[in-house]
């Protein structure tokens, strides 16, 4: 019996995958009635930064476009939202749409001069924005708060975005992971999907077989800037407060690379397990160390950074693939 | 208005000057061996707090220091050429700029980890020493640190062309040269790369010394001053020594103006702006073909 139903997922979706998603709805949900908070809030933030991770990955892992400034995308979101729910009093559902609407605006500005030059020219930009971004936040202090950043009112209803138990917020995080992801793995087989692997392998190829390496390469941009905006809004309404000290630095597009490096790039599982190593890592050094130990999250990021191109440049997915595909055999 | 033009575009151009040899390692490691070394800034970096130290615990003249940050820098630059850099070249660009970037991140860390988020400034009389020159005025401190970069510049500019090994490593260079037919003719290109680097860091260690004397000194430092080393090189396009030195002089110029029109935390709104508008209108830079 066992063995039909799981040649019918067999043939379906994949087994793996299926097994992943009743662990990741099973297991904060354990923790809910155990009364373990901070573990589902953990668990929250997995999914979250594993979304973020996936957008990032439309763009490093498909089209071969390294992303320094992440953050600025995410910080787009999450003020666009914030600004218009505290100074407006509009829902952060509709806020977000338009919080992605504006980092596409800014992908474009990025994208454009950059994504035309073959090389390493779209990677100096993105930092050089990402910069920018965050000075023009700190600049505009009537509208953003400068440097204090956006208290989000506590409403407390989930037509505002936000909800009381962690539960809600944790499956919130993981629906929009599971689209994203679906999304991913419709573009992965998608003639998109093709386009972008091939600049990846060799823009130059891709570009003598007819392929719109720009347009292309832009889509992708697109698409990576938008989700990551919409992560933004459910970020800042997870969060409740919003700095660019928190949303837009350097330090954020890191983690974000770092997530998307160490569970692997071009495949969009990668980015979920890389998430689940590096939140729960950081969670622990945070709760072990406390914030007394300035820079060490950054030594370890570093030596993280080093260590995954040097020794598994395709991260851990393939090595986990082959784990469980060999416990599934058996 | 107009000596205030006036003092801006000086100021600028003297700032400029430091900022070109603040980018000439970046250049050098980018244009010979397509290395984008994200750690060029945390270089310097580290070359300013060590200018600080042994200013305040030695009492010393903060130029004293620049022969140790040339040797520290050079030594760094070295290690990381051979340790770090030359196991991942195979990978490509992406892998080179993520391994320095990972680098930058440990020492940006470090940085932390010592020193706290903490401003500090080199204790030395050179900023408060000002020379008119007519309508202008100018610190001791920038001056010397102009001279200074001028006079580097030219070393290297003479090394690079009069020198055999000078040569042999512009062979080196996919751009000026052909890397295939330097190693044919028997130059080691291994060898050469980790020359380029030890000399990127022996660039970067002058530099930071020079900048510590005037600017603050804080752990994100190098962020700043890498950014607009990669504007500089862009800028001035990878092949040539004069279009950097000339593109430093515009950023500075840039840098001076944005101070006017956003004020000083934001200066560098208009350097990246112009960035920006560089890589779309002329990506191999100013001295370079379109």
């Amino acid at each position: 019996m066992l063995e039909k139903l799981g040649e019918l997922y067999r043939k379906v979706i994949s087994p793996t995958f299926l097994i992943v998603l009743i662990l990741a709805v099973l297991i904060p949900a354990i923790f809910r009635v155990l009364g373990l908070y901070y573990v589902v809030y953990v668990i929250t933030l997995i999914y979250f930064w594993a979304y973020v991770a996936q957008s990032w990955n439309i763009l490093y892992g498909y089209a071969g476009q390294l992303s320094f400034g992440h953050a600025a995308f995410l910080g787009i979101g999450a003020y666009a939202s914030s600004i218009l729910f505290t100074k407006y009093g509009l829902s952060p559902w509709i806020g977000m749409w338009i919080g992605g609407a504006c980092a596409c605006l800014l992908a474009i500005i990025v994208g454009y001069p950059t994504l035309k030059l073959r090389g390493v020219y779209f990677a100096l930009a993105t930092i050089a924005i990402a910069e920018m971004v965050r000075l023009l936040t700190l600049k505009f202090d009537f509208i953003t708060n400068g440097p204090l950043g956006i208290i989000l009112p506590i409403t407390r209803s989930p037509l505002y975005f936000q909800f009381e138990d962690v539960l809600h917020w944790c499956y919130t995080a993981l629906g929009m992971l599971l689209i994203l992801s679906y999304i991913c793995q419709k573009i992965e087989t998608s003639s998109l999907g093709i386009a972008l692997r091939a600049i990846r392998e060799d823009e130059e190829a891709a570009s003598s077989i007819g392929i719109d390496t720009f347009k292309y390469k832009m889509i992708a941009l697109l698409l990576s800037a938008f989700f990551t905006a919409l992560g933004g809004a459910f970020f800042a309404q997870l969060t409740g407060y919003i700095r660019p000290d928190t949303v837009m630095t350097l330090e954020r597009s890191e983690e974000i690379i770092i997530i998307g490096l160490v569970g692997g790039t071009g495949t969009f599982l990668g980015p979920i397990m890389g998430s689940m190593i590096l939140i729960t890592l950081r969670q622990t050094i945070l709760a072990f160390l406390g914030g007394g130990y300035a820079g060490v999250h950054l030594i370890f990021y570093g030596l993280l950074i080093i260590l995954v191109v040097r020794m598994m440049p395709e991260g851990v997915y393939p090595y986990i693939r082959r784990a469980l595909e060999a416990v599934l055999k058996s | 208005m107009l000596d205030v033009l006036a003092q801006i575009i000086a100021f600028g151009l003297v700032l400029g000057g430091i900022y070109a040899l603040a980018a000439t390692g970046l250049g050098l490691a980018w244009g010979i061996m397509h290395v984008i070394n994200f750690a060029h800034g945390e270089w310097i970096m580290i070359a300013m707090y060590t200018t600080y130290w042994l200013v305040v615990l030695l009492g010393i003249d903060p130029f004293w220091t620049m022969p140790i940050n040339i040797v520290l820098v050079a030594v760094i630059g070295y290690f990381t050429q051979k340790y770090l850099v030359e196991p991942v070249m195979k990978g490509g660009a992406l892998a080179t700029i993520l391994t320095t970037f990972g680098l930058s991140s440990i020492m940006v860390g470090l940085a932390q980890a010592l020193w706290k988020q903490n401003y500090y400034a080199t204790p030395n009389p050179y900023p408060a020493m000002v020379l008119r020159l007519g309508i202008i005025r100018l610190s001791a401190a920038h001056l010397m640190a102009f001279i200074f970069s001028v006079a580097v510049i030219s070393l290297v500019y003479i090394f690079f062309k009069k020198t055999f090994t000078g040569k042999a490593i512009l062979a080196t260079s996919e751009l000026i040269g052909d890397p295939e037919v330097a190693s044919l003719v028997g130059i080691n290109t291994e060898k050469i790369r980790l020359l380029t680097l030890t000399l990127a860091g022996a660039s970067a260690g002058v530099a930071g010394t020079l900048i510590a004397t005037f600017y603050y000194i804080y752990p994100y430092v190098g962020l700043a001053w890498c950014l607009i080393c990669f504007v500089v090189v862009v800028l001035g396009g990878l092949a040539s020594f004069l279009g950097l030195f000339i593109a430093g002089l515009i950023i500075g110029v840039l840098e001076g103006l944005g101070a006017i029109i956003f004020g000083t935390a934001y200066s560098y709104l208009l350097v990246y702006a112009a960035f920006l508008i560089v890589l779309y209108l002329r990506p191999r830079g100013l001295m370079g073909r379109r």
